[in-house]
């Protein structure tokens, strides 16, 4: 059993690119000088080996390659829904913002860059936790102690899930100040938005509007919802820190 | 379109739910790769953020159509970023040695194959007994050995049914030791 456990981790190793070439020469000798151990290694190289991709599945891959390459510069709309039967007064309410759109399109300032904005002037600036407890008593302080330092590390894709928890926003909201922030920077916009919008109605949380506002301002700003960034961007402009600044940078962007 | 929806129709076959996936999550997913893995914005990054995130639909394909992906404890959004993020550093570790996105990494063979066993058919032998496997070996194997993700996210994946990276790679050992000998067995049934 030794033999085998590590015989396998050293296959692993190898297969996954992660033994320096002198331990790759180091595991070669030995399999040169160790005829067990090269048998057992033998072994594990066929369970590896056969993890590679077949013929089959390397062409089907580049088929794809080449249907996504074709589809890169694209605009990636969502799929189209249904067409559904509307009453004759939601046609005419539908020409009128057609055309009021229209009009705005056609006088706004020009650019001087077609691409779409970033969602903010640069990167999010990172949201210190500044020793706050978060995630839920139901969670064990192991997990939490993994979802702080994983959240001060900026890994949000560890941190969201714990921050998030049905619990963690249940017995406390800031849970979804972080988790929506980590969602931002995860890509996850409208996640991001739901989260974050729903710390606005209440009072409590005020002390933490230019977070709040800042952040839900580049959510909306990421997801496309240019008006609704940037009301959210000026209230947080508005105020002195840190993320009125940011929010000032994003509004002159 | 809901994520288990994305899987049943790709376990039907159907590719265009994949172009629905690619429309839907592309441009979340490039810019979250340009703006925090790769930190720049230009038009190399840019394709490169692209190629980043076919490999991801790739992925997703491979595994949801061969039975290994059966769920996603989180979002598919979550796994294609996940899968991009880590092909993303597998690169830029790799990128002085035999690696290319495509191909992932290149390793020669440790040992001399059998001259008598035929070795064509292993890999679809050892797909279909991944697949056979019940769901803990199956998603530990498919994160870890075909998508390369590292255990410390897989524990994220898979919603912490881990405790810790360290637990779950005890159990994808004792997975990977069933496998082999599954696959022993198979071999030897071969030659005789």
């Amino acid at each position: 059993m030794a033999l085998t456990t590590e015989s396998y981790r050293l296959v692993e190793a190898y297969y996954r690119g992660e033994l320096t070439p002198a331990e790759e020469e180091k595991l070669r000798a030995r399999i040169r000088e160790d005829a067990a151990f090269a048998a057992d290694v033998r072994e594990w190289e066929a369970v590896f080996q056969a993890m590679r991709p077949t013929e089959e599945e390397r062409s089907e891959r580049d088929a794809l390659r080449e249907r996504y390459r074709k589809l890169r510069d694209t605009p990636a709309v969502p799929a189209a829904p249904a067409p559904r039967r509307l009453p004759r007064w939601w046609a005419v309410a539908a020409a009128v913002v057609v055309v009021t759109a229209l009009a705005v399109w056609l006088l706004r300032e020009p650019t001087a860059d077609a691409a779409p904005p970033p969602a903010v002037a640069s990167d999010y600036p990172f949201m210190g936790r500044d020793g706050a407890r978060l995630g839920a008593d139901t969670v064990s302080q192991a997990t939490l102690k993994r979802a702080y330092d994983a959240y001060d590390e900026a890994d949000y894709a560890v941190a969201a899930p714990v921050l998030l928890r049905r619990e963690a926003i249940a017995a406390d909201s800031l849970n979804l100040l972080y988790g929506g922030v980590a969602l931002l920077n995860l890509g996850e916009t409208e996640a991001a938005i739901d989260a974050l919008a729903r710390l606005l109605p209440s009072s409590y949380y005020e002390d933490f509007f230019p977070e709040i506002n800042y952040y839900l301002g580049a959510a909306y700003r990421a997801a496309g919802q240019e008006a609704a960034a940037r009301e959210r961007l000026r209230l947080a402009a508005a105020e002195p820190g840190k993320y009125g600044e940011a929010a000032r940078a994003a509004l002159e962007e | 379109m809901s994520d288990q929806e994305i899987i049943d129709r790709l376990q039907d076959g159907d590719t265009e739910v994949l172009d629905e996936v690619y429309r839907h999550h592309r441009d979340k997913v490039c810019r979250y790769l340009e703006r925090r893995e790769i930190k720049t914005q230009n038009p190399e990054a840019r394709e490169l953020a692209h190629d980043l995130f076919v490999e991801s639909l790739i992925a997703l394909k491979e595994n949801v159509a061969s039975g290994r992906l059966t769920e996603f404890r989180a979002s598919v959004s979550t796994y294609l970023t996940t899968v991009c993020r880590y092909k993303y550093y597998a690169l830029r570790k790799e990128e002085r040695r035999a690696y290319s996105l495509q191909e992932n990494l290149v390793k020669a063979p440790l040992t001399e194959a059998n001259p008598e066993e035929e070795t064509v058919t292993l890999p679809a032998a050892l797909r279909r007994m991944v697949r056979e496997m019940d769901e803990k070996c199956r998603e530990l194997i498919t994160y870890f050995h075909f998508d390369g993700i590292p255990m410390k996210e897989v524990v994220t994946l898979t919603r912490e049914t881990y405790s810790s990276p360290a637990v779950a790679t005890v159990v994808k050992q004792r997975c990977l030791q069933k496998l082999k000998k599954q696959l022993q067995a198979y071999r030897a049934d071969q030659l005789s």
